[in-house]
């Protein structure tokens, strides 16, 4: 079996939801081919579909409210389907917006632990509300991209290409980023180790 | 293209009188959308700032949103070097489309763009939308230059350097990116940060609405906006 079809594999267990509290996966090898022929430049390493994020000590209350209320930083439900890489690009695909249609355009996938997908997107994984070892999708999509929000008057930037990351055991969207600094599951470009 | 020209026009006239007036109760926001984004800001500028605070509550907001007519509202504040550099620092509310379009939570949100280019928004988190809870937001300078803590409820995450640790530009208010909105009265106290860290009022401030949203100035360093 070659890696492509064993992350497919292991792609449809997760997507049952049966295995959600049980899941750990060590590391594995390159995501599959998503979109467009592309394939991802990454390989996947070790992380825990159901790892919770410490419960927040000495803060504010608003933020411990938060927490409890956000999916991504608690335990999934028994009931839970995870978020499958075809799932996870589907939802990437999404982003644009209307009129964008970037479907068959390059794109892949590549689950990690959210420590490694915030060091990559520059995001501070020790003040997040988020388990650093959750797994996560960081997925790449090769289409045009401009951010949802922008200041009064600016100029809206247009991208091409972007990268989302995705809390594999409930879908939740965690972040987008774009630009030159931005990682690139497809080639491997701006990932951390 | 964003609503930027014609909302200057309507601003000339509303800084004579500090106020907009309120227009006849509509529950919707026609001429609003993804392409065309609608404006309610207080604008703070004519001082350097080093950060800026602000304070407002989780009134309600609605949108339509789907994955094939994506929007959202959000209401938030923006730190930016000036009103010329295409470059900022954002933190606030979203409901609706928030980055996946059939995304329709209430989010607390952060989010830049850096002078390099790079644009990134993340969720902090989703929150339970309740008119009686007002939560504190900051941008303020990190430990290392051209670094910023963005702080919802008195925690933090930090940006990486964004090419810029100080701004004249500092907007608070709403961004409305749907025909078919809705917002209860979001009551916003906006701050700048300066070098010292303490709280100062905005400086020269403009109020900038886009029809037909709301917006009103009812005091120094105040802000109040709803969708009619």
């Amino acid at each position: 079996m070659t890696s492509r079809y064993r992350i497919l594999a292991a792609s449809a267990v997760v997507a049952t939801g049966s295995a959600i509290a049980l899941a750990t996966h060590a590391a594995q090898a390159q995501a599959p081919v998503l979109g467009g022929g592309a394939r991802s430049a990454v390989a996947d390493s070790s992380c825990r579909l159901d790892a919770v994020a410490a419960a927040p000590t000495g803060r504010d209350s608003r933020w411990v409210e938060m927490w409890r209320s956000n999916p991504a930083s608690q335990k999934p439900a028994a009931t839970a389907r995870a978020l499958a890489a075809p799932g996870a690009v589907t939802a990437a695909e999404a982003v644009p917006g209307a009129g964008l249609k970037v479907a068959g355009a390059p794109a892949a996938a590549a689950r990690m632990s959210y420590a490694r997908a915030a060091a990559s997107t520059g995001d501070d994984v020790a003040e997040g509300i988020v388990a650093p070892d959750r797994c996560v999708w960081l997925v790449t999509v090769k289409a045009a991209f401009t951010p949802r929000s922008a200041p009064y008057g600016a100029t809206p930037v247009r991208y091409d290409s972007y990268t989302t990351v995705f809390d594999v055991a409930t879908g939740q969207f965690l972040s987008i980023t774009a630009g030159t600094t931005a990682p690139d599951v497809l080639n491997g470009a701006n990932i951390a180790s | 293209m964003r609503k930027g020209f014609r909302a200057a026009v309507v601003t000339a006239c509303v800084v004579t009188v500090g106020l907009v007036a309120p227009q006849a109760a509509r529950a919707s926001t026609p001429g609003c959308s993804l392409s065309s984004h609608c404006y309610s800001i207080l604008r703070g500028s004519g001082i350097t700032f080093y950060g800026m605070y602000g304070t407002w509550n989780r009134a309600a907001m609605g949108t339509s949103s789907s994955a094939s007519n994506p929007q959202f509202v959000d209401s938030e504040m923006w730190f930016s070097p000036n009103a010329s550099t295409n470059a900022w620092v954002e933190t606030g509310l979203a409901r609706g489309y928030f980055s996946v379009p059939a995304a329709t939570g209430y989010y607390a949100f952060g989010a830049y763009q850096t002078t390099g280019g790079t644009y990134h928004e993340y969720s902090f988190g989703a929150v339970s939308q309740s008119s009686g809870v007002t939560d504190e937001y900051q941008i303020s300078r990190g430990g290392t230059t051209n670094t910023f803590r963005i702080y919802f409820d008195g925690s933090y995450k930090t940006t990486p350097s964004v090419g810029f640790w100080s701004g004249s530009t500092l907007d608070i208010g709403a961004e409305v990116a749907t025909s078919s909105g809705t917002a209860g009265t979001f009551n916003m106290y906006p701050k700048g940060l300066n070098s010292g860290g303490s709280h100062v009022n905005l400086g020269t401030e403009t109020p900038m609405v886009d029809s037909p949203l709301y917006g009103n100035r009812p005091g120094e360093s105040a802000w109040t906006w709803r969708i009619p």
